[in-house]
């Protein structure tokens, strides 16, 4: 026990200031030994590339033999590895198939089987009904049963095909085309042409501007040659031409047979009537819908929903791409480039 | 004697409503991030007829990483046919400008530069010399020491899709976070200024600032508000003010992220720091009345965060005048006005107030997925200490409010020795 009062105090002092640095103790510690100084790497390299995980599984394949004569019974890191041909069909379990899958031909899976590992298809898969897959790598074309789900990705070398009532969770690819049934859900879709059952589309004549009435906003401001801000909604006059961009604290309603040569940014909603023309992008806080026999050729943009009926978006040389939080495809949609739905995408009949 | 105590007392009480208002405005953004919607419209455009764009590096004095910049700038994924790099070098009189040439040659018609020996010296004078020489659509600005990853190109240029977007503004990460404790500090503190504050300000339609890097600006919209001021010490702050006056919309994009270098000196941090707050303080003279008369134009919420962005350099003084007002009535022997409310107004802010930005901090870390660096929180103190003299300091000198003032290159000493290890993807692991 401290017999003076000097001794005391100095070590009261000592407990106060031990004390009060008692919270300071993690952070001296991170000082001295740091755990998490590092930069942070917050954005991935699979950030705006949908097919990154495929390419890497590709790589993968290569690297681990799956692509060659004989397929290894395990790969690399002892994940086991199941071969499916017509000569040694999967059967049907109950549980989920855990080990990794290599379709050695175009034979059918068992139907409502879960695979629960990603599989390489080094044929054309003819995907049966119900089949779950985690991740789906095919080398030709992919053809997904009804009611088949992808909880991950699927990438097809060739073309995609998906039937009626499926599940795309995740990323679905193609390098050529994407063609979905009705009642499909989606996340993200990218490839050469997606199309929305094989409904043949009527495109919207695209005609020298000359060949239209020109079109001026009567009232707002510009701000600049050819950049008008409207107060207000701004409906385009049906077969007029309209050389410039807008943006509009309103809706904008692009009628019948016009043509925009430019871009549109609505406040509020936007609405394409059928047959008319936007070489630009369109952007919306609210819904923006594309009527049978429109024509979009820039980004759409919505921070609400997206509603494309028998519509062409974007072109085989200059792909786009439409996004927001809900995306409704009818049929007939046709879209070079890709398709994001953040929340929910659906076709629908 | 009354008199004294009166205006103290007045004093007092606008100091807290003002310390009150910034406090609840922390709070507010951090909750936002934490509970609110993350608002991102551009992220998934991964598809499109990109614009033609001009990429510009203002340079002064920067041998020491400008090759780490046009490097990774070389290897974005933007069409080549649509893309001019154009290094900036006003007056530097390092090695700079050999290296310039070097790349001009060996990169003909992508790397253009623009060598400056005369004009009023400084970046918004530089850059708007160098953007007077082009009309793309797009033009974006990286600082010499910012290294871009990959697709950062696409992902800033996304947002002028949307034809009401005047500018754009990525994310800033530190890449020498692990040097010293002060780059510690600096990674925690823009963290909570990005992944909180300017994302916060996305999410509910504000001001989110377009920061002089890691960004760009229409060339349209630039045209409309007049182009750069050159006599500018922000000219960032200056600019995003002037697009959100005449209606053009400033966007965050929180997932295109940038490394950068962070000053790895407290001489450095506060030369930086000085030069923010005497930037902010003359755009607050400048736009002020013109923000809060424009109410008819601009959503209320949208003046209110504007004048309080711009007012943010001020709050130090706020303080300073708080304690001297406190100090006046308490030796004057005069209780303020409602004592008790007073000192529970003080009293709360000293518990709550002043830890809002701690809390923003904390909360950037959790959304980061970084929760170890948390530990290094309690120094923050330390880092905010420092800045709150330099901001006080500067927010006093003449510069920071009075016109005419010449313009110099004000540049953050860089550090880095050798190329920076950050790897073909900007770094990203």
């Amino acid at each position: 026990m401290p017999n003076s009062p000097g001794m005391a105090f100095a070590l009261l002092l000592l407990a106060l200031i031990a004390w009060m640095a008692l919270p300071l103790l993690p952070a001296f510690m991170e000082l001295l030994r740091p755990r998490d100084a590092a930069p942070l790497s917050a954005v991935g390299n699979d950030a705006g590339k949908l097919t990154y995980f495929a390419d890497s599984f590709t790589k993968r394949a290569q690297r681990e033999g799956l692509l060659g004569t004989m397929v290894p019974p395990r790969l690399g890191d002892g994940t086991p590895v199941l071969s499916h041909s017509q000569a040694a069909p999967l059967v049907k379990q109950r549980k989920p198939i855990e080990d990794m899958v290599v379709l050695m031909d175009s034979t059918p899976l068992p139907e409502d089987c879960e695979l629960a590992t990603e599989v390489l298809a080094r044929l054309t898969v003819r995907g049966s009904n119900g089949v779950v897959y985690r991740a789906l790598l095919g080398q030709r074309d992919v053809y997904l049963g009804e009611r088949s789900t992808v909880l991950r990705w699927v990438h097809a070398k060739g073309r995609l095909e998906v039937a009626n009532n499926c599940r795309l969770l995740g990323r679905a690819t193609a390098e050529r085309t994407i063609v979905l049934g009705t009642n499909v859900t989606f996340e993200r879709l990218e490839a050469g042409v997606i199309r929305v059952t094989d409904v043949e589309t009527a495109e919207a004549p695209v005609l020298p501007t000359g060949a239209y009435e020109r079109f001026v906003p009567s009232y707002g401001k510009q701000l600049a040659p050819a950049y008008w801000r409207i107060d207000g909604g701004l409906p385009i006059t049906a077969g007029s031409a309209f050389i410039g961009s807008a943006i509009a604290t309103g809706s904008i309603v692009v009628n019948d047979g016009a043509r925009v040569t430019g871009s549109l940014k609505a406040h509020d909603e936007i609405i394409v009537r059928s047959g008319a023309v936007v070489t630009g992008s369109l952007s919306a806080r609210k819904r923006i819908t594309l009527e049978r026999g429109a024509r979009v050729s820039g980004p759409i943009i919505s921070e609400e929903a997206i509603v494309v009926e028998a519509v062409v978006v974007g072109s085989s040389t200059k792909p786009t791409t439409v996004t927001a939080p809900v995306v409704r495809l009818l049929p007939g949609a046709t879209i070079y480039g890709a398709v994001m739905a953040s929340e929910n995408g659906l076709t629908v009949a | 004697m009354n008199t004294l105590v009166a205006f103290a007392n007045i004093g007092l009480w606008v100091c807290i409503v003002i310390l009150a208002i910034y406090t609840l405005r922390h709070y507010f953004f951090t909750l936002n991030r934490l509970f609110g919607r993350h608002r991102q419209p551009f992220v998934d455009v991964i598809q499109a007829d990109w614009p033609s764009l001009v990429v510009f590096v203002p340079a002064h004095n920067e041998e020491r990483v400008i090759r780490d910049s046009l490097d990774a700038l070389l290897t974005c994924d933007y069409p080549e046919d649509r893309l001019k790099i154009v290094p900036v070098d006003d007056r530097s009189t390092d090695d700079t400008r050999n290296i310039l040439k070097e790349y001009a040659e060996n990169y003909p018609g992508r790397i253009i530069p623009f060598l400056r020996d005369e004009g009023i010296p400084g970046k918004a004078a530089a850059l708007a010399d160098a953007m007077a020489l082009h009309q793309d659509e797009i033009f974006l600005v990286f600082d010499a020491d910012y290294i871009p990853g990959e697709r950062l190109l696409k992902q800033l240029v996304a947002p002028f899709f949307d034809a009401e977007v005047g500018a754009v503004m990525g994310r800033v990460v530190p890449l020498n976070v692990g040097l010293s404790l002060l780059t510690r500090l600096l990674d925690l503190e823009r963290a909570g200024g990005y992944q909180v504050d300017q994302q916060a300000r996305m999410n509910l339609r504000l001001v989110p600032q377009y920061g002089g890097t890691v960004g760009g600006v229409r060339r349209a919209a630039l045209e409309h508000v007049g182009g750069w001021n050159v006599d500018s010490l922000a000219e960032d702050t200056d600019l995003t003010v002037r697009l959100v006056i005449a209606g053009w919309e400033v966007v965050y994009q929180n997932r295109s992220e940038c490394y950068e270098e962070v000053p790895e000196t407290w001489e450095s941090r506060i030369r930086q720091i000085k030069r923010w707050a005497k930037g902010h303080n003359q755009a607050l003279r400048r736009y002020v009345a013109a923000l809060l008369t424009n109410r008819s134009r601009l959503p209320l919420a949208q003046v209110l965060d504007g004048a309080l962005l711009l007012g943010v350099f001020v709050v130090p003084l706020v303080l300073a005048v708080g304690w001297l007002c406190t100090i006046i009535l308490f030796f004057a022997g005069y209780p303020p006005e409602w004592g008790r409310f007073t000192v529970l107004a003080i009293s709360s802010f000293n518990t709550v107030g002043n830890f809002a930005a701690f809390f923003q901090v904390a909360a950037a870390s959790r959304l980061d997925g970084s929760r170890e660096r948390i530990r290094m929180l309690p120094f923050l103190f330390l880092g905010f200490l420092v800045s709150t003299f330099a901001v006080g300091r500067a927010s006093l000198s003449r510069a920071s409010w009075l016109r005419g003032r010449p313009v110099q290159w004000q540049k953050t000493e860089r550090h880095r020795e050798g190329r920076a290890n950050v790897g073909g993807n900007g770094g990203r692991a």
